[in-house]
């Protein structure tokens, strides 16, 4: 029984004092990393990070008016020495593991972002879960300094608005580490990231005044997709262009299609669920793209008198009209993709290796130059199926 | 006769299949989407038949010596001197093998999980209760795997049904492209890990009540662990890509790390550590049991437990010293297949053979 007593005692005394934290970190030895910027300067990396404030996120406290997020920045030979020079500025030590968002330059893409990968994956604290953004036309640190009102945390911001608008809209694109490792070193697709804009100075935009205003004077929008030849940037897609490669690639579920009324004024259409596919085919040593897309849509909008929508017909009128816009901007981006960047971003080389391996293998070579030329059929299907609230417009009673 | 314990088939039956899986749940994919690519999952298929094939050579070996064990038979067929050196042959793979697997756990854990922390203790902690498990002897131990099989089996279910939304069937494709050669060059190669290590059940086999049952349940296990070995290299290439399963580390962690449902259902991967923590702890705790009975049996002693511990000491000295770093030691997994392929085939063999040709069994 007294033995019994003592392995007890002893078994809860070891319980907590071996609890095996051989190098433990409390949380108020942290510093949480949300998102991390890259940027080069003179051959030499600089790194930007933003780190939580823990004390003004906490709701409850209220916070005492500092700022939510602070700002580090430092440079190193490489991209670890860089971000570990950043504990002689922070009082704690880095911690990826939140990592949200990876901001990178517009000046480092060019020069190539392969280097990168490597601490990127390699270091066990990273977890593969953040998007990774490009800077347009700005340093991947000015992004970074910018301050948000709708949440504390900027980067948390950033993140939401970039998830929102690849779902409602379609010009953004979500890429995680993994996803952009592959485009990269695989032979038949080229890389793609989502560009991020300033608007407004950098100065303004870090100070917490900026988001005291009711429209802040430098916010933070997200602008087409910047497309890559290997691992260098080499451009920016336009808008229409942009939605066209999300069409291409599945990334499409909902956006809204601008068309044109039969005769004065503008329809917008809301496609509420997309589904496409990417295929290839091969028939006499030549290969031919195929692209499917599939999608059911509202009419959302309308801005013309002429519209009829109690008449069946107009709906398959809207029905073409929106078929067109959804080729046309497809049309274009494989325009910008082959003939102005000279780059494979929609994958049809590894449809291709995927349908056709032996062939993939034969041509795999000149593959750019066999894309180039390549015809690719656009097969778009779209239905209409609701009109909202109201049938007619009630543009259409007014009487001039 | 140094084991007294009894165990059911049933306990068998589990304890091969958490011994297939410990060992290879997590480094599997890598060495078969090497040379196979995104065909290595029917690479695995085929390994484990070859596996089926192996057990049932082992299986004609046991059955013929229901109640002895490898090395008491290799005494009685080849003599006592030859069947001692053969035993101390064994007792040397066995005893290295369990070196290497701990080292992978203690470089698993600094890896992934305590990158400061010296592997020393890593070591102690897990030879300690190493040691405990053969102390309370076969019986004790194979009635706790049987409790942790539920919870394990469990586990692996919610972490399969979690990787389901990520999969891409595309990255199955091409199927075959570069033909069957490379698919079974890859089968051949890694059927060393965990297949041939399976000869270490001959010396468990004895402890089985019921012979015959005991053949059916030997299958059985090899079977469950390789389906789901097939299962995670499978999910593994359907989620990761073919790149990513040869070049991640620890590539059904890296699985875990990527379950992300709704936005709360994510950062499991503990479940993955610990469903490999508790069957790889299974698997070097039965190496160590078979590595000691061997010695027990050369030195004929009346009774195994006065090695533990100084065959435990030993093992923690050897496995801080078996590899020097980590890219030795995935150097080692790609020889692994040769070194194992005497212990694991052609004694089996041999001793088959002359105990046919010389006529000997048991009775």
């Amino acid at each position: 029984m007294n033995r019994k007593f003592l392995l007890i005692i002893i078994s809860i005394c070891s319980l907590s004092l071996l609890t095996s934290c051989w190098n433990r970190k409390e949380l108020n030895e942290l510093a949480i990393v949300v998102g991390m910027g890259i940027d080069i300067e003179d051959g030499k990396f600089v790194v930007t990070v933003q780190v939580v404030n823990p004390g003004e996120i906490a709701e409850s406290q209220g916070g005492s008016g500092k700022s939510p997020v602070v700002v580090y920045q430092e440079k190193g030979n490489t991209l670890f020495e860089a971000i570990r020079r950043i504990t002689t500025v922070s009082p704690r030590k880095l911690y990826f593991s939140h990592l949200r968002l990876l901001v990178l330059g517009e000046e480092f893409a060019k020069k190539g972002i392969a280097k990168t990968l490597d601490l990127l994956s390699r270091d066990p604290e990273m977890r593969a879960d953040f998007y990774i953004v490009v800077a347009k036309n700005k340093k991947a640190g000015d992004i970074l300094k910018i301050v948000t009102t709708m949440e504390r945390i900027p980067v948390q911001q950033v993140f939401e608005s970039l998830q929102s608008s690849e779902k409602a809209w379609a010009t953004t694109i979500q890429i995680t580490m993994d996803q952009l490792i592959y485009d990269i070193i695989s032979e038949g697709i080229s890389a793609k990231l989502t560009g991020i804009k300033l608007i407004g100075d950098v100065q303004d935009g870090g100070k917490l005044e900026n988001t005291q205003q009711t429209k802040p004077t430098a916010f933070l929008k997200y602008d087409s997709i910047g497309v890559f030849r290997k691992d260098k940037f080499i451009g920016w897609l336009s808008e229409s262009e942009s939605k066209g490669l999300n069409y291409a690639l599945g990334n499409v579920t909902s956006t809204v299609v601008t068309i044109p009324c039969p005769q004065k004024g503008k329809t917008a259409i809301e496609l509420i669920h997309t589904t496409s596919e990417l295929n290839t085919e091969v028939s006499d040593h030549k290969p031919k793209g195929i692209i499917k897309v599939t999608t059911v849509g509202n009419v959302g909008n309308v801005q013309c008198k002429t519209l009829d929508l109690t008449k069946p017909e107009t709906i398959s009128i809207l029905e073409r009209e929106t078929k067109k816009n959804i080729e046309h901007s497809i049309n274009k981006s494989l325009y910008a993709a082959r003939k102005k960047y000279k780059i494979d971003p929609f994958g049809f080389g590894e449809a291709l290796h995927r349908s056709n391996s032996d062939y993939w293998h034969l041509i795999k070579k000149d593959w750019l130059q066999i894309l180039e030329n390549m015809p690719v059929e656009i097969d778009v299907k779209v239905k209409i199926h609701n009109i909202g609230k109201i049938k007619n417009s009630p543009l259409n009673e007014i009487k001039n | 006769m140094l084991e007294n314990g009894k165990i059911s088939p049933h306990q068998y039956t589990i304890m091969i299949a958490f011994f297939i899986v410990g060992g290879s749940i997590l480094y599997t994919p890598s060495g078969l989407v090497h040379s196979a690519k995104q065909d290595a999952w029917m690479a695995n298929i085929i390994v484990v038949g070859l596996g089926l094939i192996l057990v049932s050579l082992f299986n004609l070996l046991g059955s013929r010596f229901p109640t002895m064990n490898l090395t008491e038979y290799s005494e009685r067929i080849l003599g006592k001197w030859l069947g001692k050196l053969l035993s101390f042959l064994y007792f040397i793979y066995f005893f290295l093998s369990l070196a290497v697997f701990i080292r992978q756990i203690g470089d698993f854990v600094i890896i992934q999980i305590l990158p400061d922390t010296p592997i020393l203790p890593l070591h102690i902690l897990l030879i300690g209760i190493m040691i405990m498990g053969v102390l309370y002897g076969i019986e004790t131990f194979s009635r706790a795997i049987e409790i942790f099989f539920p919870i394990i089996f469990l586990l692996l279910l919610i972490f399969i049904i979690s990787i389901f939304p990520m999969i891409e069937f595309q990255q199955l494709q091409p199927i075959l492209a570069n033909g069957t050669k490379p698919i079974i060059s890859a089968a051949v190669k890694s059927v060393g890990t965990p297949y041939l290590q399976l000869v270490l059940f001959l010396m468990v086999f004895p402890a089985v009540n019921q012979t015959t049952k005991a053949k059916k349940s030997f299958l059985l296990g090899t079977f469950i662990g390789g389906t789901v070995l097939t299962v995670v290299t499978l999910l593994s290439i359907l989620c990761l890509g073919t790149y990513f399963s040869e070049n991640m580390e620890f590539v059904a962690y890296a699985l875990a790390l990527k379950i992300n449902i709704g936005g709360f259902w994510q950062r499991i991967e503990a479940v993955m550590a610990f469903i490999w923590f508790i069957s790889i702890y299974i698997k070097i705790t039965l190496y160590f049991y078979g590595s000691i009975i061997c010695m027990g049996q050369i030195l004929e002693l009346k009774e195994y437990k006065c090695l533990t511990f100084p065959l435990g000491l030993i093992t923690l000295v050897l496995s801080l010293i078996i590899n020097k770093n980590i890219v030795e030691s995935d150097k080692q997994a790609e020889w692994w297949t040769s070194f194992s392929l005497p212990f694991g085939l052609f004694f089996p063999l041999l001793l088959l053979i002359v105990s046919k040709i010389r006529k000997k069994d048991s009775y």
